[in-house]
Parts: C-alpha cells; structure tokens; sequence
C-alpha cells in the first residue's frame, strides 16, 4: 500500500463514517417522530 | 445487625450451601481444565515453550473458569427475593457486597489451589523466583478479578443475556489486572526481573476498584 | 430544525473545507514519512474529539448518579455512542497510517491498545444500554461508565510498563516525539473542525435520546391507564 493511495483511503474513512452514522440517526428520528404521530393520534 | 454481622453471616451461610454441593467449585475445576487442554493442543507447546506461555495459561483458565462462579454469585438471592428484602432492611448494603466478594474470592483462591499441582506436572513448572511473591500476586490479582466481577454479576443481573453481559464489561475493565497477574508470574517463574511494578500496580488496583464497588454498590442493589 | 442550529452546521462544513485544505496543501510535507503523514491531520484530532466525547460521558454519568437528571442520562447515552465512532475511525485510520510507513497493519503498543481498550469498554457500555430491561437502564450505565472511565489512565500506564520490559515497534514516534511548529496550524484547524463535528453529532443524538425517551414515557402512561380501567 503506497502512501498516497493510504493517504486517500484514510481521509474517505474519516468521511464516510459520520456519513453513515447521519444516516443512521436520520433513520432512528424518522421512527421516532412516526411513532409521536402514532400515539397522538390514539391517545 | 451490625455490618459485620450480616457480612459473616452471609459468608458463612454461602460457604456452607457451597460445601453442601459443591457446584460451584466443581464446575470451576472442570472448565480450567477444559481450558488448559485446549489450549495445550491449540499450542502445542514444546517443553521451554510451555514454561513461556504457562503464566498466562495459568491466569486464563482461572478467568474464565472464575467467570462461571461469579454468573452464579448472586442467582440463590434473585430466586428467593433476598434482594428484595434485602433493599428494604436497614442492613448496609455494602456487607452483602463484600459477603459475596469475599466468598468469590474463597471460591477461587481454592481453585488456584487445586490447578497449582496440575500445572506443575503439566508444564514442569518450578519457580525460580521467590514463591511468597507468587503467592501475594496470586491473592492481589484474584480480588481483582472478583471484586470487580461481583460488581458486575449484580449488575448484569437486570440484563437480558446476563451470562454474556458480565464477561463482556468484566473483560475491558480487567485487562490492567490480568495484564500484571500475568506478567508477575511469567517473571517469578523464570526469575528474570522484578514483578514489584506489577505487585505495586495491582495493589492500586486492588484499593481503587474496591472503593470504586463500595461507592456504588448502592445504586446498583437498588436500581429499580 | 433551528437557524442557529443551521448556521453552526454550515459554519462547521466551512470549517472543515478549510481545515482539509490546511492539512492536504498549506502544511509541509514531512521529511522521512511523505505525503502520508498528513494522515495526522484528520487522525489525531479524532482521537481527541473521541476522548472528549467520553470525558464528557464520565462527568454527565457522575451527574446522573448524583442528581438522576434525565438530561444528564440522555448527555451520557449520546457522547458515549459519538465517542464510539470517532473511536473506530481512530482505529481504521491509524492501521492504515501504520502499514506504509512502519510496515506493520497493528501494533501492541500503549498508546493503540490503550485505543482499543477504550473502544471495548464503551462498545460494552452501549451493549449493556441495549440490553438493560427498563428503568435501571440509566443508573447501570452510569455505573459503567464511571468504571470504564477510572480503568483507562490505569490500563495505559500498566502497558507502557509492560513495553519498558517487553518492548515492541512504537507506531508513531515514542511518547516524547514533538510536532513541527508549521504543522500545529493544520492540527489545530482540524482539532476545531473535528470538535465541532463532535459537538453536532452529540447535540443531534441528544435530541433524539429525549425524544425517545418521551416515547417511552407516553407509552409506559398509556399501559398504566389502560390496566387502570
């Protein structure tokens, strides 16, 4: 592994897994704010 | 009653149902056991290679077989609702912590006992070092392991999968302790170096995670 | 979502444009390393945005066992799961650093498997909140946390001793190992950029804890009134 190619590899890392984990968050706020809907609309 | 009263009356009341049957210390000889020899065919150590790796060996097979005591440390009071009674009495709850510490730590002391003469015969084990070291680094590093270990059974007593739920937080948090247990005894035993760091550091260990235990035990016994 | 909220989001994705143009082109390159090095520039901060997180998780676990704030609870939930990540990207981006330059994917040195020892004990921390059953959820975590928190300088300083005796390939200079002055802009551009990542994450995880919570509660009420009837 050359260090360029280590280099780019490292910063995409450092990106994509907050990225993942804001959509992972999006996700649980979209369950969430279905299920307030939900149980305001039965109470 | 006193403290000290209800921590030895709970001793001896776990010590006896412990002599009654044995179950405890008999599931804890035959997984060490287990332990050592898979780990012998895992390895396949020759004779001098063994006497590198026996001191970590040793204080695996006591883990985990240790780990099989401490899941069944508090499961006689959950089945009979001892804790229950046990929040609304006036009895500080730190004697039943350090009951139940005490009688983990006798448990295990007692195993080491026993695995000691299997070790020697299997991996021709002689100390070169001095063996009252072996013998404080030995009861240092086993209240590590238990005390923090009947923290963590009481915990994990309100957890879904709680016989996986006290290795997994017991394991991380043992490393420093495991780390100097192991290093002391491959240091004594072959009789290069001093292992007074690591006895020094599991000493601080020791009076840190004890307090750490009191301190909270509260919290935990009565988390609701 | 708010417009100061907004803004500081904004704000933060500048920053970082301009902290990775720091690090990427204004920042010399290191003389034995090469291009390569300016792996620093994203690898350390992280790990100190990570040790920030769970700093912050130890002081609102404390908080909650003092005052059972449930904002603390939620607080300690929510820098704990972001520490995880800054954590893992920590753990990825430092082996892939290690195998170019020092030949090696991984090594048992203090400062790494002190790293991973972190990870460990948080990862099992957030197991354990999946896992509690009800109400003492919040208090047994807390106690963990205090745990994790007080072993991590005593797991550091028994492997640096260990490596005295045994001494292994440190990745990343020894403990004493300096940074170049030109290089502290970058470093510190990075830290800010990072820190304020940190600091959303943990806001927008915070606010979903108490949502969730309130769900919980709104459901436990609804249970409570319907066995009442």
């Amino acid at each position: 592994m050359t260090g360029l190619v280590a280099l780019k590899a490292a910063y995409t890392v450092t990106w994509i897994i907050p990225l993942l984990y804001l959509r992972y968050l999006l996700t649980r706020y979209r369950r969430v704010r279905h299920e307030m809907k939900d149980l305001k609309r039965s109470s | 009653m006193s403290a000290f009263g209800v921590t030895r009356t709970t001793l001896v009341k776990d010590l006896r149902m412990e002599w009654r049957s044995k179950d405890a210390i008999n599931s804890m000889l035959f997984f060490s056991l287990l332990v050592v020899v898979i780990f012998s065919f895992a390895f396949n150590p020759t004779a001098e290679e063994s006497r590198v790796i026996a001191g970590g060996l040793i204080w695996v097979a006591v883990l985990f077989a240790a780990v099989v005591a401490l899941n069944q440390t508090w499961a006689h009071e959950l089945r009979n609702q001892v804790l229950d009674a046990y929040r609304v009495s006036p009895a500080p709850p730190n004697a039943l912590f350090l009951a139940k510490a005490l009688g983990n730590f006798l448990f295990v002391v007692i195993l080491e006992a026993l695995m000691a003469p299997l070790f020697v015969v299997f991996y021709q084990l002689r100390s070169v070092g001095p063996l009252w070291q072996l013998v404080v680094v030995t009861l240092l590093g086993t209240w590590a392991l238990v005390v923090n270990g009947t923290f963590f059974a009481a915990l994990s007593i309100r957890t879904r999968s709680r016989e996986i739920m006290l290795p997994l937080i017991l394991f991380p948090i043992s490393i420093p302790a495991v780390l100097a247990m192991v290093d002391a005894t491959t240091t004594i035993l072959s009789g290069e170096g001093t292992p007074e760091f690591w006895m020094k550091m599991l000493l601080v260990y020791d009076v840190v995670f004890t307090m750490v235990c009191l301190l909270l035990f509260e919290s935990v016994l009565n988390a609701e | 979502m708010k417009p100061v909220s907004v803004l500081f989001i904004v704000f933060t994705l500048a920053l970082l444009g301009f902290s990775t143009y720091q690090a990427l082109v204004v920042a010399p390159t290191e003389q034995t390393m090469g291009e390569v090095q300016r792996i620093f520039y994203y690898h350390a901060p992280t790990a100190w945005v990570a040790g920030l997180c769970f700093f912050v998780n130890f002081l609102a676990s404390v908080a909650y066992l003092l005052r059972r704030n449930s904002n603390a609870d939620a607080l300690a939930a929510a820098s704990a799961e972001v520490g995880v990540v800054f954590c893992t990207i920590v753990l990825i981006t430092g082996p892939i650093w290690a195998r170019p330059v020092w030949g090696i994917w991984w090594t048992w040195d203090a400062r790494l498997t002190t790293t991973l020892v972190l990870w460990l004990i948080y990862v099992g921390y957030l197991i354990l909140r999946r896992f509690a059953t009800g109400s003492q959820t919040q208090t047994l975590a807390a106690v963990v946390a205090i745990f994790g928190f007080v072993d991590v300088p005593i797991v550091y300083m028994s492997i640096r001793w260990f490596r005295t005796q045994h001494p292994s390939p440190v990745i990343g200079g020894g403990e004493n190992s300096g940074l170049d002055p030109a290089m502290w802009h970058a470093f510190l551009w990075n830290l800010l950029a990072f820190t304020c990542v940190g600091i959303i994450f943990v806001t927008a995880r915070y606010r979903l804890q108490k949502l969730e919570d309130q769900v919980e509660a709104e459901h436990a009420r609804l249970a409570l009134e319907r066995s009442m009837r």
